[in-house]
This record gives structure tokens, C-alpha cells and sequence, in this order.
């Protein structure tokens, strides 16, 4: 009875909720606002834009500026490089990282300490834009798919995150039992460890995929005369920079779209399809139901 | 080992000892052995590191050489410590030190403890449909360039025409130079970071918490704890090893910093505490095309990082925590 | 084994194997061509004749910019390969074009240069950005006969420039494309609000007059004048200096790249621009903006500035906010004292042979500047094909057909990355004829009187116009004090303006002295030293 009364407890809405709702709620506000000018501006009509004079509801039904991004051609095939690349990145910097965190998550493996350091070491150093540049070109993958994959598939942070999340979570106690079952590691790894820390796997995956996602500036020096490898975000940097250049001091005549709502269209183009994607791995996000299985 | 009652000699104890360290060895090999699996598991990241990170990270020796890129990393001129000797003798140097100091511990103070807090909430919250609205709400400035995230900052929090000072003018206070005072300068680039990353640094709070052992928060509620005590002596203890392993890594980027938030965010007029290590790495490097300077800079921004971090590992080890190493 | 170590060792191989890849890379970079004025002088008969083309075929790597238009291949278009065939098969030269990103291109330039990957031309508009190219050895030497022997007709365009500007410290680095004298900038000001203000636009003939407008703008409430701080390109006290000009003093001040903080000319520009802030003249929070078009589009500031073409959405972008508005251009102050007027450098690209390309290479290079330098090719470049391109008019002037899409369009900005080798400006005969070409390209439609009166007065500014001085040696503290001096001007300017009036005097001396301290003072040493050695143009 004593545990009904306060389950039930924990049923009513207390202050602390409305507190919460509310914070949270207000939170988030703050946090939409500014995305809904973006897209506001996106749809306006660019004397407005220019002009400050749009906040929150579009001003001027406009639009052109989305008009102008899907009259790009090579737009659609861009958003399909993009894609996969960033499901190349994230598959191949899961393995990765899968493959280093687990071993790690020993401590008492010979040379663990090592190891970690090594990759950790990563986080800190690197050799700078040019020898970047110059082992790309040594690798022969300039101008290839790989350049944009590679390279980023690996992150020490991730790395680090994993191994502590699978440190916290799968007590010892349950990979000894399976070890002495005669279980060998990788099938440990891959039958019991994988399947119990699919939230941060998701979570992990994730950043990986947004990271790969956002960036441009890699494809900026790596893809160069293979035009068809270019991603979303360099297509769409290199139209509001066409739109936005000072041409006329060169003379000539160009074609003129107002770059502030083309930018902001370009913001909104870029970014919706990666935030459908959390809501799909929200699923993810649930409790993990194993740990009562766990005896002494 | 037979239990002799007689006293060993001297050799006897040597050669205990040596078959002991034998025995000892031997074990570690089979452990070894046995644990072939994971080393070979191992191999792939070793080598993806290798390869993509630790070769390019030769050409950080550019911080020591008078590069000249007809000349090569081989061929340029080797000086040493020369060039970090005139960066830090260059008296914007000090401000930038200070400035980067404080405006990184500044944001590593708020910056760090808000997503933990808005994870916690989030979890608190019943209704599933609210928290995953919520959820995708929070994190969406992450995706909003600097670039937009200023121009809008100005719009808003202007002195002389910004929406938030027409606000509180209406209301018949004084208007706020968010933006155009140094202090409150300060204080507002903290809070836009702050709002820019914590909805995403909740994410990886909200995965911990789901990894907490659900009979941990029924065993709370049999002996009578209420919401306050369940967070505080469930969930908190539940995601202590993220946030340790979180914050120690964010130690790491002490001298760091984003170049395009100061950009966005600074003007020309108030400009005490605008000038950071990586506007100087873009300004006395990138932006003159000497890649030495830049180079230089940044190991001297890695360093300190990775210096800050193994103290801190240390320390988290020496209080019981799991550390990073 | 100890899988660890092995795993070691398989790593440090690795190591050394792709290093020793690199390093063999980068030591066959590091032998850098010689001057070919050592091999030419051995052949005395003089230079060889290609003009039946190379016996082996020839690379020629030529560097386009990549804007990334939409459905427009930079390397492989239909104007490359008329190139291609019209050229490079007639000489044997294989000729690639090599895109170069337009922002971001000093990086991608260098990445291509530590690669071993770069065009043989390596080009800039800037001449400071050249001479860190000079700098950083990237350059080989240049023979002028050699120019002169394979691209008679560019050289006869182009040589007065290479002699004046193209030496740097004894050695012949540069040569240029050339860039007729047009400009397109224009300021505009709020017709409407002068008159109702009681005054004429053409009556604003010096600084006092126009504050006087800002001032019964103020009164009335209309708005204010648009005002903007310098940055990175210098330019705003020009006018100011004594006229006739002082050579040396010229030549030791007037730099686009740094600003002269110390002079009496920037004290002058600083004491009027503070009076306007001080007085509520102009934009209070000017120093926030990072563009002058919103205020000038909402109607908040009265003047605004920019370079002026066809397809300009500033007039109708105001006219949508402001339907009562109405434009003028600003007049030149007539009433003020003279001063000179900055005129634009006699040159577009600022270009240097790779120092890895050979001898044939850097000949070919010369030989496609001459094909360039012919006319029709020119020509056809610039314009396309007739009857498809364009159509000519009565005056033989190239009228384009709109929304020809066919086999040989040009690119966006009329194929100008390819043909700005030579020139920066297309060429319609003489310069009258030209003139009235590019017209058509600036002016939008209802707005001629714009365009008439910014030539206008452009044509009374003529008699004033003065290049910058050009210093043929680099200048070191330049280069170490620049980018610091570049941010404190900024903030010493700011600190001067927003000052109250009363204590401009001590403000500005003591920001003068922090601006000299900070490395101009060293500056001018150098500079007067080089000007006293005859190191300057």
C-alpha cells in the first residue's frame, strides 16, 4: 500500500513541475526564435530583409531564394553526395571509434594507458592546414569521395566518451561471467556490450554525422575538378558568396539575388534535413532494461 | 612452496623471488595472448591515427622553422624558438593571454553546468511528447553560424536601436549596452555562448541518464525520497563519470577558443577583452599568410591544453575518479 | 610476438616510407629554376623558335578562378577547348586550367605550392599579397627579351608597367595585365530630403555645406549621413593632402594597406568625422555596422555608397521602404582645396612564373599571353560567337542576345577569369567607344542621370588623380606591423570619435603616440630610407 500511495505521488503534478514545464519551455523558446527569423527572412522579399524590417513573420511573400537553390541543378546530386558522406563518416567512424573504445575499457590491458595517450594526443595536435593539404595529395585522394571521409572519421572525443560510458554502465562483473562461459572478446563486444549502449552509440553517431553534416571547408580544397563530389554546404557557401561579391569592381555584369535572403534560405536548406534526423534516433534515447539481470 | 620450518638463505630468497617474477611474466603473457583479440581490434584506430593524424602532425615543425614554401618542410631554415620569442614579446600578446583566460573559464563555468542542468529537467519532464519537442528546440542555435548568431545579437540587443532596448525602455528603465561596454560585453558573449551550445551538450547528458539503472530510482522512491533527493542521489551520481570525463576534456581547450564568436560578436569600439589567442592565431598568422606563426601559436594553445588536462587527471584520480588515462 | 610492438613497427615503417615520399616531393621542389637569362646568353643566335610548336608536348597549367557557377565547368567548357585547339594543337602545348578557389585563395594557392600542384602563373590583385609570394621564393626570375621575343604584342601593352613596377630587389619578378581606367563607383544622396530641406544637391560643394545638410536633416528629423570607419584599405584622407603634392612626404604616408595615423590630414579627417558624431550628424551606431545597405534601405541615413551595375536592387529596395525617395549623386567638393584624387593602379592581375616551371613551360606561358593579347581572340572571349553570343550594332559595338543558352555561353561574369590575364576590362576599340559600352553595364534602366553625372564628375576629378607610391623592395616592418596596425587604427579612431569635442586634442595626441609606438614609427624609417635609396615609384 505504502508504494501505491507514493507512486501515486509521483503522479500529481507538483509545483516543481510547473517550475520545469516552464523553464524548460521558455528555454527552448529562446532557442527558436532566432532560427524562425532565419526562415522568416528566407521567405520575404529582400527590400524588407535589407531593410531590418522582418522579425518573426515573413515580409513580402518571396520565394525566390529557394527558387534560385533548387534551380541549381547540381543542387539535388550535391544533397545526395552529402549524404553519403556523412553515412560513410559516421558508419566508418563507428567502427573506428567501437574498436578503439572497447579494449580501452580494460584497465587492466597491457599498455592501455599508452594507447589512450596516443589517441588523446590527437586532440591537441595537429599539423596544420598545409601538411593536411600535402598528405591528401600524397594519399592520391584529392578529388575523391575518401578525402572527405577519412580524415574526419575519427574523433579522440568521441572516443573517450564511449569508453566511459561503457566503463559506467556494463559492470565488469557481467563480461567476466561471459568470459569465463568462454565467450570470446569480440563476440562479447558485439552481443552484449553493442546492443547495451545503444544510447550513446546514437548519441555518438550523431555527432559524427552532424560534424560531417555542417562542414565545407575541407571540400572547399580537396574537390576540385571533380565538380559532381561537391557537397550541400559548399554549393550553398559558394552561391551566397557569388551573391554577395563585390563583382563591380571587376566590371562586369552578374547576376544579382539579394544575398541576405539568399543566405538565410540557404541556412534553412541546409539545416532541416539533419534536424529531422534526431527525432528518429530519439528511440534510442530509452532506458536500458538489462542491469536487472545482473546477479552479485 | 613447501613450508619448510627452517630459515631460507639469502640465495634461496633470490631464486624465490626470480620464479616468482618468472611465473609472473609468464602470466602476463597468456593474459596478453589471450587478449590478442582486442589488440588486433586496436590496430584499426592505431593505424587510421597514424596515418591521418600523427603524419600531418610533422608539419607542426613549421613552428621552428623560417618556412618558405618553395623551400619545403626539409629545406626552410631552422630557428628554433625564435618565432614564439617574438609572438610573445609582442605586446598584444599579454592582453590576448589574459583575455583568453578569462573568457574561457567564464565559459567553461557556464557553459559546462547548464546542459547538465537542462539534461536533468528534461528527464524530470512525464509528458514524452513535450520532452522530444523540447529536445530538438534546444540544440537548433548549434546550427546557426556565427556569422547570423551576431548580426542577429546586434539587431536585438543594440544600444541605440535593438528590440530588447526598446523593450526595457518602454518599461521605463535606462537602455543596456549589452554589446557596446566592456563589462557588459563580457557578460553577454558569455550568455550567447552559453545559449548557442547547451541544447546541444544535453544530448550526451541525456544518453547518460538513460544508462542509469532504473531499480536505483524505485529502490529512492521505497525509502521515501522525493524528486529533489531522487536527482541528487540518483541521477547526478548515475552521469558523474560523463561529466568528469566531459569536464576535464573542456580543460583541454583553456587557451582555445572560437575565432568566429569574438568576430561576430565584437566591435570596434569596445574592445577590452576582444582580443584572444585565436583572433591572434587568424590575425599574426592565417590572415598574413605566415603559416609559422600560426602553426607556432597553436602549439602553444595545444600544450597548455593538454598540460591542463593531464593535471586535472591526475587530480580527478587522486579523488577517486576514474580519470582519463 | 608482443602484438604491440609489432604493431609499432609496423607504424614506424609506414613513417618512414610515406616521409621519405614527402620529403623527396618537397627536395625536388627546393632547386629552383635558374635565371633563363643564363641560358639565353649562351645562345647567341637568341631565343629559340617555337612557332612551329614543341617538339615534346608541352604542359601549360594556367590558373581560373573557380566561382563554382551554376552548370559551368571551369577546366572543360566549350571557350577551353576552343583554347585547346586554336593554341595548344597548333604549338603541341596541352594547356590545363587549374581552378583557384576566389575566396580563400592565397590558402589554396599555397596548398598547391607545397603540393607541388600549382598553376605555372601565380597571380594577385594586390601588390602586397604578391610580394609575400615573392617572398615566400615561389617566383622565378624573368628575362624581358624573352617576354618581348615570344609575346611581342602583350609585352608592347604590358612592358611600361613591368619596368616600372615589376623589379624587386634587382630581379625581374612581375608582369601585369593591364586595366584600363574605369571605375563605377558612385555616391548617392537622398534627393529628396535636400530639397525638402530647403537646398540643392548640386549646391554641396565642400565638407561645410554638407554637414550643413546633415544638419537641417537633423532639425527635420528626415535621418542622418552615413558614415563608416576604414578598414584594411586606406583611402579616407586622400584628398586632404597638399596640393601640389608634396613627393616625399607622399611617398612616405600614402599607403592603401596601413594608415597614417600620425599626419595632420588624418587629424584633420578625424576632427570633422568627430564633430559629425559629436553634433548627432551621422549614424550613432555606425561602428556596429558591418554593411551601410539596411540603414540606407530603411531610410534611416540619407547617403550611401557603391559600385554601380545594371542589375542593382539598391534603388528599388529603398524606393519599397521610401516610395517618395529620389536619388542624386553626390557632387565633388569644388569649394574645398585641392587635393589629389587616388588614381586606380595602371594594372589588373600582378602575375609571376611558377619557380618549378621549366623553360618551355614558362615560354608557353608566354605564348598563350600573346594568343590572348590578339584581338579577335580577345575578342571572342569577351564576347562569344556573333550571331549566337551577340549581334554587333550600328557602331560595331557587341550587343549581347539575352538568354542565349547554347553550346557557347559565356560564364556568369562574361568569361573574365580567363581572359583577365590580359586585361581587366573589356576593350570595344578606343576608349570613348569602351566607355560607352561599359555604360550599358552600369546603368539600370530609369537611372542614366546617375551614371551621366557619376562620369561627370569623374571627369573633373581627372586633372587630380595620382597613383599610390609603390615601394620595389619589401618593406619588413610592414609586413610585422600591418595586420597590429590594421585593429589599433580602428580602436584609436573610435576612441578619438566618440570622444566629446572638448577633448579631442588630448585624445588624439595620445592615440597618435601609441599608433607611432606601436610600430609605424618604424614604418617610416623604413620607408624614408628606401625612398632616400630611389626604391620607390
Amino acid at each position: 500500500m505504502a508504494k501505491n500511495a507514493s507512486y501515486f505521488q509521483q503522479k500529481r503534478f507538483d509545483k516543481w513541475d510547473v517550475l520545469i514545464y516552464g523553464f524548460i519551455l521558455l528555454t527552448s523558446l529562446a532557442c527558436l526564435i532566432p532560427f524562425l527569423h532565419v526562415v522568416a527572412k528566407s521567405m520575404s522579399d529582400n527590400a524588407y530583409v535589407l531593410a531590418n524590417k522582418v522579425f518573426l513573420w515573413p515580409k513580402g511573400w518571396n520565394f525566390e531564394a529557394y527558387a534560385k537553390v533548387l534551380a541549381d541543378k547540381s543542387i539535388v546530386r550535391s544533397l545526395y553526395v552529402t549524404i553519403i558522406i556523412t553515412l560513410l563518416t559516421t558508419a566508418i567512424g563507428m567502427i573506428v571509434t567501437i574498436c578503439a573504445a572497447y579494449p580501452l575499457t580494460k584497465r587492466d590491458l597491457a599498455g592501455s594507458k599508452v594507447i589512450t595517450f596516443l589517441f588523446m594526443f590527437t586532440m591537441f595536435f595537429s599539423g596544420g592546414l598545409i601538411p593536411a593539404y600535402l598528405l591528401i595529395s600524397e594519399l592520391g585522394m584529392l578529388d575523391t569521395i575518401w578525402s572527405l571521409v577519412l580524415p574526419t572519421a575519427f574523433s579522440a572525443f568521441n572516443l573517450l566518451i564511449l569508453r566511459s560510458s561503457i566503463r559506467g554502465t556494463i559492470p565488469e562483473s557481467l563480461e567476466e561471467s561471459a568470459r569465463i562461459d568462454g565467450a570470446s572478446h569480440i563476440r562479447i563486444l558485439i552481443s552484449m556490450v553493442l546492443p547495451l549502449s545503444k544510447p550513446i552509440m546514437a548519441t555518438l553517431a550523431l555527432f559524427y554525422a552532424v560534424g560531417r553534416w555542417n562542414g565545407y571547408m575541407d571540400a572547399l580544397f580537396y574537390i576540385k575538378q571533380n565538380v559532381d563530389l561537391r557537397p550541400l554546404q559548399l554549393k550553398l557557401y559558394y552561391l551566397v558568396v557569388q551573391a554577395s561579391e563585390a563583382v563591380q569592381i571587376e566590371m562586369v555584369v552578374t547576376d544579382l539575388t539579394n544575398p541576405e535572403v539568399l543566405k538565410a534560405a540557404c541556412v534553412v536548406f541546409a539545416t532541416v534535413p539533419i534536424l529531422l534526423v534526431y527525432p528518429f534516433l530519439q528511440k534510442y534515447f530509452v532506458q536500458g532494461v538489462m542491469l536487472g539481470s545482473v546477479k552479485g | 612452496m613447501k613450508n619448510t620450518g627452517t630459515i631460507n638463505t639469502t640465495n634461496e630468497t633470490a631464486l624465490f623471488k626470480k620464479q616468482i617474477k618468472k611465473a609472473d611474466r609468464a602470466r602476463a603473457w597468456k593474459r596478453a595472448a589471450s587478449n590478442y583479440q582486442l589488440y588486433l581490434l586496436l590496430l584499426i584506430p592505431l593505424s587510421f591515427v597514424i596515418v591521418f593524424k600523427y603524419l600531418p602532425m610533422l608539419g607542426a615543425s613549421i613552428a621552428f622553422m623560417d618556412y618558405k614554401i618553395a623551400r619545403g618542410f626539409t629545406g626552410s631554415e631552422w630557428v628554433g624558438f625564435e618565432i614564439f620569442q617574438e609572438l610573445f614579446k609582442k605586446p598584444d600578446f599579454a592582453r590576448a593571454l589574459r583575455n583568453t583566460l578569462l573568457l574561457n573559464v567564464l565559459d567553461i563555468s557556464l557553459s559546462f553546468v547548464m546542459p547538465i542542468i537542462l539534461a536533468i529537467l528534461l528527464n524530470e519532464i512525464k509528458n514524452q511528447f513535450f520532452k522530444r519537442i523540447n529536445q530538438s528546440l534546444l540544440y537548433l542555435p548549434h546550427f546557426l553560424s556565427w556569422v547570423i548568431i551576431g548580426a542577429l545579437a546586434y539587431q536585438l540587443l543594440g544600444q541605440g536601436s535593438g528590440m530588447v532596448n526598446n523593450l526595457i525602455e518602454s518599461i521605463g528603465l535606462d537602455r543596456v549596452p549589452f554589446l557596446q561596454e566592456d563589462i557588459h560585453w563580457l557578460f553577454t558573449y558569455t550568455a550567447i555562448g552559453v545559449w548557442q551550445s547547451m541544447g546541444w551538450g544535453t544530448i550526451i547528458y541525456l544518453a547518460a541518464i538513460t544508462g542509469i539503472n532504473p531499480e536505483l530510482y524505485e529502490a529512492a522512491t521505497v525509502d521515501g525520497a522525493g524528486r529533489m533527493r531522487k536527482i541528487w542521489h540518483v541521477t547526478i551520481p548515475g552521469i558523474r563519470m560523463t561529466i568528469v570525463t566531459l569536464l576535464i576534456l573542456s580543460l583541454g581547450g583553456i587557451m582555445g577558443g572560437s575565432f568566429e564568436q569574438i568576430m561576430a560578436l565584437a566591435n570596434k569600439a569596445t574592445t577590452e577583452f576582444t582580443t584572444t589567442i585565436p583572433v591572434l592565431v587568424y590575425r599574426w598568422g592565417i590572415e598574413s599568410g605566415n603559416f609559422s606563426r600560426a602553426t607556432a601559436l597553436g602549439l602553444f594553445q595545444s600544450v597548455i591544453g593538454l598540460i591542463l588536462v593531464l593535471s586535472a587527471d591526475k587530480v580527478s584520480k587522486k579523488l577517486g575518479e576514474d580519470g582519463i588515462l | 610476438m608482443n602484438k604491440k610492438v609489432g604493431n609499432l613497427l609496423l607504424a614506424s615503417c609506414m613513417l618512414v616510407g610515406v616521409l621519405s615520399a614527402c620529403s623527396s616531393n618537397s627536395n625536388g621542389n627546393t632547386a629552383p629554376t635558374n635565371a633563363p637569362s643564363q641560358n639565353s646568353s649562351t645562345e647567341t643566335a637568341g631565343f629559340a623558335d617555337y612557332s612551329g610548336g614543341f617538339e615534346k608536348q608541352v604542359t601549360l597549367d594556367i590558373p581560373v578562378y573557380e566561382r563554382a557557377f551554376e552548370g559551368w565547368n571551369v577546366s572543360d567548357n566549350y571557350y577551353t577547348r576552343w583554347v585547346q585547339s586554336e593554341f595548344g594543337d597548333k604549338y603541341n602545348i596541352k594547356v590545363n586550367f587549374v581552378p583557384i578557389n576566389r575566396s580563400n585563395e592565397v590558402q589554396d594557392y599555397q596548398q598547391l605550392l607545397a603540393a607541388g600542384k600549382a598553376p605555372d602563373i601565380i597571380f594577385h590583385y594586390d601588390y602586397p599579397q604578391a610580394m609575400a609570394y615573392y617572398g615566400q621564393e615561389v617566383m622565378q626570375e624573368i628575362n624581358w627579351d624573352e617576354i618581348a621575343n615570344y609575346a611581342p604584342t602583350y609585352w608592347e601593352n604590358t612592358k611600361e608597367m613591368a619596368e616600372q613596377y615589376g623589379v624587386v630587389e634587382d630581379k625581374n619578378v612581375f608582369f601585369f595585365a593591364q586595366r584600363p581606367d574605369f571605375s563605377n563607383w558612385v555616391s548617392i544622396i537622398r534627393k529628396d530630403w535636400v530639397e525638402k530641406v530647403g537646398m540643392k544637391v548640386e549646391d554641396i560643394t565642400s565638407e561645410a555645406k554638407y554637414n550643413e545638410v546633415l544638419a537641417k536633416w537633423k532639425e527635420a528629423g528626415l535621418g542622418v549621413g552615413s558614415a563608416t570607419l576604414p578598414a584594411n584599405v586606406y583611402n579616407f584622407n586622400i584628398g586632404k593632402f597638399d596640393w601640389p603634392l608634396d613627393t616625399n612626404e607622399y611617398q612616405l604616408y600614402r599607403d592603401l594597406s596601413v594608415a597614417d595615423f600620425s599626419t595632420p590630414y588624418t587629424e584633420e579627417w578625424l576632427k570633422n568625422f568627430n564633430y559629425q558624431y559629436q553634433n548627432g550628424l551621422i549614424d550613432q551606431e555606425f561602428y556596429i555596422r558591418t554593411e551601410q545597405k539596411s540603414e540606407f534601405v530603411a531610410g534611416r541615413t540619407g547617403t550611401y555608397g557603391e559600385y554601380i551595375t545594371s542589375g542593382t536592387d539598391i534603388f528599388s529596395s529603398v524606393l519599397a521602404n521610401n516610395p517618395d525617395a529620389e536619388f542624386a549623386v553626390l557632387p565633388v567638393y569644388t569649394d574645398d582645396p585641392e587635393g589629389p584624387v587616388r588614381a586606380n593602379w595602371p594594372f589588373g592581375f600582378i602575375m609571376g612564373i611558377n619557380h618549378t616551371s621549366t623553360n618551355e613551360e614558362r615560354i608557353a606561358a608566354w605564348m598563350y599571353l600573346e594568343w590572348l593579347s590578339q584581338p579577335e581572340n580577345l575578342f571572342k572571349f569577351q564576347n562569344g560567337v556573333e550571331g549566337q553570343n551577340y549581334n554587333l550594332d550600328e557602331n560595331g559595338i557587341p550587343v549581347k542576345i539575352e538568354g542565349y543558352d547554347g553550346e557557347s555561353r559565356l560564364s556568369n561574369n562574361n568569361n573574365k577569369d580567363y581572359w583577365a590575364l590580359v586585361i581587366e576590362s573589356p576593350s570595344y576599340g578606343t576608349y570613348e567607344e569602351t566607355l560607352e559600352a561599359l555604360k550599358s553595364f552600369w546603368t539600370p534602366v530609369g537611372y542614366e542621370y546617375i551614371v551621366e553625372d557619376m562620369l561627370k564628375y569623374q571627369e573633373m576629378q581627372k586633372p587630380y588623380l595620382v597613383t599610390d607610391p609603390l615601394f620595389i623592395k619589401p618593406i619588413e616592418s610592414l609586413n610585422e606591423y600591418k595586420a597590429d596596425l590594421n585593429n589599433l587604427f580602428q580602436e584609436l579612431a573610435l576612441s578619438v570619435i566618440l570622444a566629446p569635442e572638448a577633448e579631442f586634442d588630448a585624445k588624439y595626441a595620445e592615440a597618435k603616440k601609441k599608433y607611432l609606438d606601436a610600430g609605424f614609427q618604424e614604418i617610416i624609417d623604413e620607408k624614408q630610407a628606401a625612398i632616400d635609396a630611389g626604391l620607390v615609384r
